[in-house]
């Protein structure tokens, strides 16, 4: 039985984090999404996950924690494309929030109930994304006005060099790549945009920008519905790096980039293409050995794409709907699941059942019950246990209000943050965690048929025990000493320094461009070597590709 | 044992009756469940004793309890915003879409049966109306492929409900969602012109031939932050 207490500071610290987690959750709950799907019961199985969050996910996260700290975590994905990243880390604490906020509404727990595992969803949560971001240094997006910078210059410096020149044939391929990737994808993960992140905007000068656009989990992965559906995807996750002219960005903490104008296509000027996993520590480039070659590559892949989507349309068809509300309970459930692959202690079975508890609330799950709750917790806050005190503002709620010109009466004193009471700290009867026993304490069952096939990597098909080991043989010299703390702050005074250049030389052995160029270069030097392969410097180009393209790069 | 949270001194109403009764429904259980604990320790209730607190049978029952009363004061079944839901429960639901409000014609100008928020500006598109509401539908056309210059109307925000079909529509007319939802993102990629959002003065008739003002500027994306919003795009029957 845990004896864990709090302090004074860590219930501060941990009030504060509540509250601003609360603010990113509202502010994009009002301002970014409409949860519906003709398709998917999607709000049944919004509502139903966040009661497994609850009762498993803190106990998930001391078992992976207990091998890797959230710190390697956080730099194992800025370096290489996991699913774990923004809306997925975002998701891992937010889910659970969400599931002690329903829990707390409907007379089930108090706020101080299980300090302990909220203290470390939190904690994994502020430690994972402080090393995930470590150069922009913000813990959320929205603190940094909606741009998401997350890699480090020297993967930067590879996508800008070995970009291939937009002409309109990789422009066509490029968008319907995009296009046919994000609704597979959406269809992947029950109508919700896990599988989709994008970083950046990254500045390349003039009213040049540079982002990518992760798509994971698109072959046989740890989805049960993807077996014998994603198997003729070839690539399990892809970047596709994406150099734009004339064009505004936001990149939002849910990973989806909104762009100005909306319909960007005819401004892409540049497109490179990678992949990446946890197994390894860089991204390999796909179909760069040149343009055509780039073309070819993204037709095919939307072909691939293409086909699988209408195999998993009917997969999907064909479930029952609790079945299809236990894949969308999976789907965000899996959200963390690369903190167990990336430890090399991922057990399938772990991560793909109903908790007895959470089952209790099923049938009070309704399609139209799941949507007022959402809008009554998350964007509303309303309800029986929602108020603050009279007197109260909301900062988001309030800020709507200003933004309108004052329009109605100003807000009611809703608050869906609920804070920890300080009365904690003269010790009161709460219970620390939720399984006082650990994951044993975990009942469950599925209605899904288990998962059969191995799961995707760029090294190949692995089963989970190759894939535990894997992990636990992996290593990099960009996560070891010295290299991993050699952020953008000490290249900025030692770029000069023999392991700074070799650190750079690692990370541009497969470059086209840039292989063995070391860490002095800075644009002027990447524009000069685009013109010496005979290829456009980005400033050359004209907006809308008025310079005749090289004919073949 | 005496509910820790049943008397909070501030509270707000739920703003649905939904809402409302679930909770009091469901509240009221754990705090008659709470009072048969005798002198049972919170923590040992909230760790250990978690099914007296409230069961799988608790929550069964107040669900048929929860859908009569419901059905007794609003005079209707719960709405399901997906088609399986109605299918396999048809005593229980019926399609949220089926209940969309259509608003007088006075509220439009002259000639004009709705309007909707532009996902992005293209040029306008006159088509035939396909209307597009159930998987098998989707399915079928699959098979046989969207015929051309069809704008395809769906009351489906979602990306996943038409994915393997959208990009065969000229352009799309969505009931529901705003310019940020699945489906506005997604026809954005594709370069299918689209309305979310959409409002209508009459029911589209399949087969009928409309034109929609896709050159309408598209709709400001933090309009729903309390901004301005942008003028809505106009359909426009033909003949």
């Amino acid at each position: 039985m845990s004896e864990w207490s709090i302090d004074e500071q860590q219930l501060l610290e941990l009030n504060t984090y509540l509250q601003r987690t609360d603010d990113v959750l509202i502010h994009n709950c009002l301002t970014r999404t409409a949860q519906e799907s003709k398709l998917f019961p999607i709000m049944p199985y919004l509502q139903m996950i966040f009661y497994d969050q609850y009762y498993r996910m803190p106990d998930l996260i001391r078992k992976a924690t207990a091998v890797m700290s959230p710190e390697e975590m956080g730099h194992r994905a800025r370096n290489s494309s996991l699913n774990m990243g923004k809306v997925t880390s975002w998701g891992t604490l937010n889910f659970y929030l969400n599931g002690r906020t329903n829990l707390l509404k409907a007379g089930m727990l108090k706020p101080e109930d299980n300090v302990e595992d909220l203290w470390t969803m939190v904690d994994w949560h502020k430690r994972f994304n402080a090393a995930f971001h470590r150069n922009a240094a913000h813990q959320w997006v929205l603190d940094s006005n909606d741009i998401a910078q997350e890699h480090d210059e020297r993967v930067l410096q590879v996508f800008e060099a070995d970009a291939f020149e937009a002409n309109q044939e990789l422009r066509d391929a490029a968008a319907k790549f995009t296009a046919l990737g994000t609704q597979y994808n959406f269809l992947i993960h029950c109508e919700s945009r896990v599988g989709l992140q994008c970083s950046g905007p990254y500045r390349l000068g003039g009213k040049r920008l540079m982002h990518t656009r992760d798509f994971t989990n698109m072959s046989e992965c740890g989805f049960s519905w993807m077996d014998g559906v994603g198997d003729t995807v070839d690539h399990n996750n892809l970047t596709l790096v994406v150099l734009t002219d004339e064009v505004t960005m936001e990149i939002t903490d849910w990973g989806t980039a909104y762009t100005q104008p909306e319909n960007y296509q005819p401004r892409i000027t540049g497109v490179g293409l990678y992949t990446s996993d946890f197994l390894t520590d860089r991204y390999v480039p796909v179909g760069m050995d040149s343009r055509q070659d780039l073309i070819d590559t993204l037709n095919e892949m939307s072909e691939q794409m293409k086909e699988a989507t209408k195999k998993l349309y009917r997969r999907f068809s064909e479930m029952t709907m609790n079945q299809m509300i236990e894949a969308g309970i999976y789907t965000y459930f899996q959200c963390a699941s690369d903190i167990a692959r990336l430890a090399g202690v991922y057990e399938q079975r772990e991560w793909e059942y109903i908790d007895e508890r959470s089952a209790r609330f099923w049938e009070i799950h309704n399609e139209e019950y799941s949507l007022d709750e959402y809008v009554s917790h998350f964007a509303a806050m309303d309800g029986h246990l929602a108020a603050q005190n009279d007197y109260y503002l909301h900062p988001v709620s309030y800020s709507v209000w200003r933004k309108s010109g004052g329009q109605g009466d100003v807000p009611p004193p809703g608050r869906n943050a609920n804070l920890i009471p300080a009365h904690i700290l003269d010790g009161h009867d709460y219970p620390r965690r939720v399984n006082p026993n650990g994951l044993s304490d975990s009942k469950g069952s599925s209605r899904l048929p288990e998962k059969s096939t191995p799961y995707t990597f760029v090294q190949g098909k692995l089963t989970q025990d190759e894939m535990n080991q894997a992990a636990r043989e992996f290593n990099s010299p960009l996560l070891e000493s010295p290299w991993r703390n050699f952020d953008e702050q000490h290249v900025k005074w030692n770029h000069e320094d023999e392991d700074v250049q070799a650190m750079y030389r690692y990370t541009q052995e497969s470059s086209r461009l840039l292989k063995d160029k070391g860490s002095s270069l800075v644009r002027a030097d990447i524009e000069e070597i685009r013109r010496a392969a005979g290829e456009n410097a980005w400033s050359d180009i004209e907006t809308g590709a008025a310079k005749p393209v090289p004919a073949e790069a | 044992m005496k509910h820790p949270t049943a008397n909070p001194k501030w509270t707000l109403p739920e703003g649905t009756a939904l809402a409302r009764m679930t909770r009091e429904e469901v509240f009221d259980r754990v705090v008659a469940n709470a009072e048969k604990l005798g002198d049972a320790k919170w923590s040992d209730v909230v760790s250990d004793r978690w099914d007296e607190l409230f069961s799988k049978a608790d929550g069964d029952e107040l669900a048929q309890d929860i859908f009569k009363r419901f059905k007794e004061e609003e005079g209707r079944p719960f709405y399901a915003g997906c088609e399986i839901a109605v299918i396999e429960h048809p005593d229980l639901y019926v399609s949220r879409s089926e209940e969309a409000t259509i608003l007088s014609p006075d509220d439009f100008p002259e000639g004009v049966v709705g309007d909707g928020d532009n996902a992005f500006q293209a040029e306008d598109v006159t088509g035939e109306i396909m209307i597009v509401r159930e998987v098998s539908e989707v399915d079928r056309l699959i098979t046989e492929g969207v015929p051309e210059g069809v704008i395809g109307v769906i009351d489906d925000a979602g990306g996943t409900m038409t994915a393997p079909i959208l990009p065969d529509f000229e352009a799309v007319i969505c009931l529901a969602g705003t310019v940020r939802s699945h489906l506005a993102i997604i026809a954005r990629e594709f370069g299918v012109p689209t309305l979310m959002n959409v409002r209508l003065a009459r029911h589209l008739v399949d087969g009928e031939k409309v034109t929609v003002k896709y050159s309408t500027v598209a709709q400001n994306v933090e309009a729903y932050f309390g901004e301005d919003l942008n003028e809505r795009a106009q359909i426009i029957p033909e003949g």
